[in-house]
């Protein structure tokens, strides 16, 4: 029996073969038993291949949502921490009032002893 | 006023995709103007099997990932040298494949071995197979499928295994794998029987040995058939523990 060459088989098997090849080939299964058996194991390796499979690429968004999400964490710490730290450092209202009513006096004081020691050392003068 | 913003939007999307560049046209982009945006549009259309021909090539998926970017990046360092009335793809594909054979002679060079597990891919696999799989048992069988696959590929001289890739794995016609490898199609025809004789050879005996519990390699009848007689005579057991068939598998392996 004259065998189809091997390299025959690989557009038969691919689904790429004329349509007059194909009906040859099949042809020539349905009557060599050794080529059958030949060609039901290369199609059931092929079926096999698929058996290995690959892990699943990482997903596009999660490449760039890592950093992203990573960068706007540290951000809004730092934020966070700034703003905290402003609150609490900031004179509060009450220290305002407080540090006016001290002030006020002080200058008030102050004034009062200029005045007193002015008026004090006119009269001194005018006596004399 | 839902049906019409989708109706819009519609047309939008069939406006994109019918102004949206073809490969040659934004690689002929990258060529002349050093266009990154049209640069970043063939990486995203084209990472993607470049990491599985690399994964299939090498057997190992964190090479995989390096040889994928070296790929690119030769592409933008190459991209004077493209020719315009070429494919693009081909021009990628052939890129590709001969940075996986340069790795895999440096490989050589070093002494290691392609065939050891790749972990990741082992993790990975599991994953994916406890999603698909309800039992533990039949996970560890499909995780260990793939592993004696991965290796059998590995076996392969590289001219079989490139063809066996781009034409089961990556689907490409075989004048495509022709042009690819800058050969005639009649070779790439005789590299396809003589690979598939070969994985045959390798693979059947390694199922046949498996045999009584699922097996790509026959029928599930006589699987199953397997598993009603209990699977007396030298063949595995289905019945017995994952941890034990992974042990008889690691004889067959060895």
């Amino acid at each position: 029996m004259n065998h189809p060459k091997r390299e025959e088989w690989a557009p038969y098997l691919f689904d790429e073969a004329t349509a007059e090849e194909r009906r040859k080939l099949a042809a020539h299964l349905q009557n060599c038993p050794e080529c059958a058996a030949e060609i039901a194991g290369w199609q059931r390796s092929l079926k096999t291949l698929d058996r290995w499979k690959l892990p699943a690429a990482r997903a596009r968004s999660s490449q760039w949502a890592g950093p992203v999400l990573k960068w706007g964490i540290a951000a809004a710490l730092v934020l966070g921490a700034g703003f905290g730290l402003g609150r609490l450092s900031a004179p509060t209202t009450v220290d305002l009032n407080a540090m006016r009513a001290q002030t006020e006096a002080t200058i008030k004081s102050s004034l009062a002893s200029e005045l007193r020691r002015a008026v004090g050392s006119r009269t001194n003068c005018e006596r004399s | 006023m839902r049906v019409n913003s989708r109706q819009a939007m519609r047309k939008m999307n069939f406006l994109s995709a019918l102004f949206s560049m073809t490969d040659e046209q934004a690689m002929w982009r990258v060529q002349t103007q050093e266009d990154h945006h049209a640069f970043a549009q063939l990486v995203e259309r084209w990472e993607e099997p470049l990491r599985r021909l690399c994964a299939r090539m090498t057997g190992d998926t964190h090479r995989a990932e390096d040889l994928k970017q070296e790929a690119f990046a030769r592409v933008f360092e190459k991209r004077k040298s493209f020719q315009p009335n070429a494919r693009f793809s081909t021009w990628l594909w052939r890129i590709a494949l001969n940075l996986c054979y340069d790795e895999l002679r440096r490989i050589n060079r070093r002494g290691e071995s392609p065939l050891d597990a790749d972990e990741s891919e082992s993790i990975a696999a599991r994953c994916e197979f406890a999603a698909e799989t309800p039992t533990p048992d039949a996970q560890l069988a499909g995780q260990e499928e793939g592993e004696l696959v991965r290796r059998a590929l590995l076996r392969l001289p590289e001219i079989y295994r490139s063809v066996l890739v781009l034409r089961h794995y990556e689907n490409l016609k075989l004048r495509e794998i022709a042009e690819v490898l800058e050969i005639p199609e009649g070779t790439v025809n005789s590299r396809i029987a003589e690979g598939l004789a070969r994985l045959t050879r390798i693979l059947e005996p390694q199922f046949d040995d498996r045999q009584g519990r699922a097996n790509p390699m026959h029928s599930n009848a006589a699987a199953n058939a397997g598993r009603r007689t209990g699977s007396a005579s030298g063949s595995q057991d289905i019945s017995a523990p994952a941890s034990r068939r992974g042990l008889q598998l690691q004889k067959v392996l060895l």
